[in-house]
């Protein structure tokens, strides 16, 4: 039951409507609890990861057009 | 007049409350919890025997309050866990009938069901409850009016309360509802000013129609003894990351939105219903008046207004309807103490 936290970068953010739409990426996602973005970038997630994997949320992102940067999985 | 701490304490510092309910470890029906373990302060008694208000003290930032809360948490598990029960957070106890569950001990309280009858009985409902310091009666008011038409998003958020009685309700916040059946809910009058606030209580206290100013349950409320605006509206979230998110959103709110002019109160009837049935796929009225907007966009201009950088929070209802759905209640109730 542990919820893990961490902080993204993903590219394509630009504008306030980026930040809305990668709020939407991540609609549905059972077991993510929160998460904070910004317009430079930087995603705050924390989830738990007995119900949902790292890289589901990062697919997740990425499906919205925003892709981690430096982060390899 | 009603003496108040206002501008005692930083503006905008932050205390929380939560309320849990308490079961029996096997069979997950409510029991109470145990009086040994409360002290008055941080570990409170409420309105039923089963459910303990946990209160965390002043703190300058939410980071700070939520690790209160969660000592606070740890500390009423391991009481509850001596006398083999569990804790859980939610805003209703899916299985639990809400009239057949016994009255706390407390004069007040009693006092208060003898009064209120079956509208007091059904209020087996938990509710996060975010204090935030306020500088002066005045600034309290105005920071009441301006973050009121913001409210019913936030409780379309915290949503959490979708099965009373064992029944789904086909609402996703059934709380809110039921706290609708209480003489004094919901969004507030139109008040002229404090004095005009404090007049109301006063009036009330004089003809013996509430004790003091916690017999109104307004969604949220001047709380002159703290100094803060308290803002109630939310449903008991389950996991501390979810409160956390929550009261971060609602301090910066009662910080940074400003006011102008009362609120209208028939958009916020309107949106707060529309919050309570649908949730997080609501559809509410834009405090402007102008159209209907989704809750996922509402939350990006609200949180672009105050500097929150919230974009989600977990769709708490959803959860427990998919759950019970698929493998039944018992397994929602398992699951919400093991969130806990």
């Amino acid at each position: 039951m542990a919820v893990q936290t961490d902080t993204i970068q993903v590219s394509g953010v630009r504008c306030e409507r980026c930040v809305m739409r990668l709020g939407a990426s991540l609609k549905g996602l059972d077991g993510l609890e929160a998460a904070n973005a910004n317009l430079m970038g930087q995603v705050t997630l924390a989830w738990d990861d007995d119900r949902l994997a790292r890289k589901d949320i990062l697919d997740a992102l990425a499906r919205g057009g925003f892709t981690p940067v430096g982060t390899p999985e | 007049m009603i003496p108040h701490t206002f501008g005692k304490s930083e503006p905008f510092t932050v205390g929380i409350e939560e309320e849990l309910f308490c079961l029996d470890a096997e069979t997950l029906a409510p029991r109470p919890f145990p009086r040994a373990a409360l002290d008055g302060a941080r570990l409170k008694e409420e309105l039923f025997a089963s459910v303990v208000e946990l209160n965390t003290g002043v703190h300058r930032t939410v980071a700070e309050a939520v690790a209160e809360l969660a000592s606070l948490r740890a500390r009423a598990k391991e009481a509850a866990g001596e006398a083999g029960l569990v804790l859980a957070a939610a805003g209703t106890w899916p299985t639990a009938v809400p009239e057949e569950q016994p009255v706390g001990e407390s004069p007040a309280y009693r006092k208060f069901v003898h009064y209120a009858g079956p509208s007091a009985r059904r209020q087996y409902v938990s509710g996060l409850h975010v204090h935030v310091g306020m500088k002066s009666p005045d600034a309290c008011m105005a920071a009441l009016e301006a973050v009121l038409p913001w409210l019913p998003l936030v409780l379309a958020l915290s949503a959490n309360s979708p099965y009373v009685a064992g029944e789904d309700t086909e609402l996703r916040s059934a709380r809110a509802e039921i706290l609708t059946l209480l003489p004094r809910s919901a969004a507030p009058p139109v008040f002229g000013g404090y004095e005009d606030w404090e007049q109301f209580v006063e009036r009330l206290v004089a003809l013996g129609l509430a004790d003091e100013i916690t017999r109104i349950w307004w969604d949220v409320r001047p709380h002159p003894r703290f100094g803060t605006l308290e803002i109630r509206v939310a449903d008991q979230p389950t996991r501390l990351e979810t409160t956390g998110a929550l009261a971060a959103l609602l301090q910066a709110m009662a910080a940074r939105l400003v006011e102008d002019g009362p609120a209208s109160r028939g958009l916020y009837a309107q949106n707060r219903w529309a919050a309570l049935r649908f949730g997080h796929e609501a559809e509410l009225v834009h405090p402007d008046g102008s159209r209907l907007v989704s809750v996922s966009e509402l939350l990006a201009e609200l949180a672009a207004r105050v500097g929150s950088e919230l974009v989600h929070v977990s769709d708490q209802a959803r959860e427990q309807l998919d759950l019970g759905r698929a493998d039944g209640l018992e397994s929602v109730c398992r699951r919400l103490v093991e969130l806990t």
